[in-house]
């Protein structure tokens, strides 16, 4: 075994319960979901808390239906919480109306879905731009950032390329590129690799794990425990609850990716 | 979000359905193009109008003979049969009716003389109008230089005439034409005015109006009776303009002057048609030609009102099924941090661009229209520089009023929701 495999990551103390964590980037607290159904609501998160510190790399897992999803867009910021305090990078979401909902999105979140969520219509370059059009970043400096962060996932020659036309690791690097290029607080990712076959999982947590080494805070879902081993950290969600959080002693080493390169390791 | 992505934005997501855009312009296009048309033509008419206003004078009751020149065959024979009954127009009778009554200031007869002028050896092309001194004064016309016909030039049938701009400009091209001259059927006559040019900015002129008005050469009416080639030989005169007084009700002065001219020409039981004058109230003409362009500005506007809530429908109807269709791009438009108004300025601006597009090719449309029924009509149109900003406006209304409500409901998507839609 690596005996030091981790010593190029700069690894926090990892804390099962973040109490007391003075960076904190997520600090949730007692948060409920509840949706309204005509069958009567349905009790999606019945109460969680814990805290994710600044560089972390955190995964949630759990069943099919333990509310994984729901938790990481609570997280993401694209629903609130039905109850229960949230402080995303300092500010307490609860207080803020839809508007403000959409700039906290904009500013301090990075999303990564599982089906990539790209726009067929557009470039990717254009893809990658996308978030910088909502911060009303200037068109130049817009696509200059964007194809930065192109570059640093290994795409700097496909920038005109349509969605459609590049594979699906490819794609979902794009859309970390996207997730990337507002530098936000914090990257989410639901599923990443669940589109994706094994191998090109394996580079995706590869390059979640060299972007947690540039110091990044990720929190992915999954419901692959091998998946989840590439992280520091695993929350396990049951019916709505943390069921308990394990520190992974030995996370996984993905073969290791070079960002910026063009690598060809990187279909 | 910048103006420039806004435009982008809008154009890719047309671009996807160019076929079912198009579509949806159509009706946006036949509703400007009808606007565009009922601008033109009614412009047209009104611009008829007032030429004809400006012919006539807008305060004016005209008694009108018959114009008997040699080609009108009709109205050759139709003055034959009345001649059973009256002499047609004279002087006489028209200073008779000014001096029997107490409501007109002034009058002008007028005899076109249809004889060749020349300068020199060169034709001058102009229409020679024999016509009194009041003349000016009834028509409302000014002097650019020298003077008008005067009452010693009537007495003497001077050889003097007084010309229009235009044929200075054509004729002479010299500052001044007084003191020139012009040979009017054989004998010189002696430019003594030149009258000012009714321009086209006038209010009182239209184009095709001011062409006729600009070739005139006036002589005195008597010059015109005695030392002209006439046909016929009688001392008709082919118009006389009666200047109501000020404040009185013109159409008074117009029933006196038929009652007048219906006993003098033992035309009583004439039918209208038949009869050898006519008298005309300026203000009538503007009202007959209102009255036949309101049916068609009704039904223009009504097919334009029509195309353009079916435009309207047609574009949210279009606009909806594009917001469906696109849920996932809003879902993630709004992940990466788009607001609601940020979604319903990108649908609405859509809806802007198809109805900018439909406005501007109904323009087009419109003015190709207007074309055609300058073209196979007798309508003369006229399309002012605002009619194309109304039109264009009118079908930016269209959208926003259409464009509004899918616009809103893309705004409204729950964006988790939306993400979820395949
Ligand atoms: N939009 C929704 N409306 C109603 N119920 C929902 C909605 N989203 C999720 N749920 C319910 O909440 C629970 C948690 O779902 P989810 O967070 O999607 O779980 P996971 O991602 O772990 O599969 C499930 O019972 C699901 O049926
Ligand atoms: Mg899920």
């Amino acid at each position: 075994m690596i005996e030091n495999g981790g010593l190029d990551m700069p690894r926090p103390i990892p804390l099962p319960d973040g109490h007391g964590a003075g960076d904190a980037v997520i600090e949730i607290r007692d948060i409920e979901k509840i949706y309204q159904l005509e069958g009567g609501p349905v009790h999606a998160l019945k109460g969680i808390s814990f805290t994710v510190r600044r560089g972390e790399f955190v995964s949630i897992m759990g069943q099919s239906g333990s509310g994984k999803s729901t938790l990481l867009h609570v997280l993401g910021c694209l629903h609130k919480a039905s109850t229960g305090t949230f402080l995303l990078d300092g500010v307490d979401i609860a207080a803020l109306d839809d508007e403000q909902l959409s700039r906290i999105r904009n500013e301090k979140v990075g999303m990564v879905f599982q089906k990539f969520n790209l726009l067929s219509q557009e470039d990717i370059v254009h893809n990658v731009a996308l978030p910088l059009v909502y911060a009303h970043v200037p068109r130049h400096a817009r696509l200059d950032l964007a194809r930065g962060a192109l570059e640093l996932m290994g795409l700097g020659d496909r920038l005109h390329h349509k969605p459609t036309e590049i594979s699906g690791g490819q794609s979902q690097r794009v859309a970390i590129a996207r997730a990337l290029v507002t530098e936000p607080a914090l990257i989410l990712a639901d599923e990443p690799t669940g589109n994706l076959d094994s191998r090109t999982g394996e580079e995706i947590m590869g390059v979640f794990q060299a972007l947690h080494r540039m110091g990044r805070t990720i929190v992915q879902v999954t419901h692959d425990r091998e998946k989840a081993e590439y992280s520091q950290r695993i929350v396990h969600l049951k019916d709505g609850l943390i069921e308990k959080v394990e520190t992974v002693e030995r996370p996984r080493q993905a073969p290791i990716v070079q960002l910026g390169a063009k690598a060809k390791s990187l279909n | 979000m910048d103006f420039l992505s806004v435009l982008r934005i809008g154009l890719q997501g047309l671009a996807v359905h160019k076929v079912r855009a198009a579509l949806s312009m159509l009706g946006i296009i036949f509703g400007v193009a009808s606007v565009v048309a009922v601008i033109s033509v009614s412009e047209g008419a009104r611009g008829e109008v007032l030429k004809q206003l400006a012919a006539l004078g807008a305060n004016n009751v005209i008694v009108r003979g018959i114009d008997w020149r040699a080609d009108n065959t009709v109205a050759r024979e139709k003055k034959k049969t009345a001649r059973l009954r009256s002499d047609g127009l004279t002087v006489r009778e028209a200073d008779a009716v000014v001096s029997a009554c107490d409501l007109f200031i002034a009058h002008a007869p007028m005899r076109k003389v249809f004889v060749p002028v020349r300068r020199g050896e060169a034709t001058v092309s102009g229409d020679v109008v024999g016509t009194t001194p009041p003349f000016l004064q009834v028509m409302n016309f000014s002097l650019r230089e020298g003077r008008w016909l005067n009452e010693a030039d009537e007495t003497v049938s001077r050889r003097v005439c007084v010309i229009e701009d235009a044929i200075r400009q054509e004729v002479f091209k010299t500052a001044s034409a007084v003191g020139e001259s012009l040979v009017i059927d054989q004998e010189p006559y002696v430019i003594v005015g030149v009258l000012e040019s009714k321009v086209a900015t006038d209010e009182k002129y239209d184009k095709a109006d001011i062409k006729a008005l600009n070739r005139r050469i006036y002589i005195p009416l008597s010059a015109a009776l005695l030392r002209t080639t006439r046909e016929p030989l009688s001392d008709e005169v082919h118009e006389v303009k009666f200047q109501v007084k000020p404040g009185l009700d013109i159409y008074s002065a117009e029933a006196y002057l038929s009652r007048f001219y219906e006993t003098a020409h033992r035309m009583e039981n004439v039918s209208k048609e038949n009869r050898d004058y006519q008298v005309l109230v300026a203000q009538d003409l503007l009202k007959q030609v209102e009255e036949s362009q309101k049916i068609f500005n009704i039904v223009m506007l009504c097919s334009a009102g029509i195309s353009l809530l079916v435009g309207g429908i047609g574009i949210m109807n279009i606009m909806l099924a594009n917001v469906t269709e696109r849920r996932r791009e809003v879902g993630i438009r709004r992940a990466v941090g788009a607001t609601q108004p940020d979604i319903l300025k990108q649908f609405l601006f859509e809806s802007l661009i198809i109805c900018t597009l439909g406005g501007v090719a109904g323009c087009i449309l419109g003015v190709a229209f207007t074309f055609a029924v300058e073209h196979w009509t007798n309508w003369s149109t006229s399309l002012p520089w605002w009619g194309m900003f109304a039109a264009v406006g009118v079908s930016l209304l269209d959208g926003v009023c259409f464009g509004t409500f899918p616009a809103w409901k893309a705004a409204k998507l729950d964006p988790i929701e939306a993400l979820r839609y395949e």
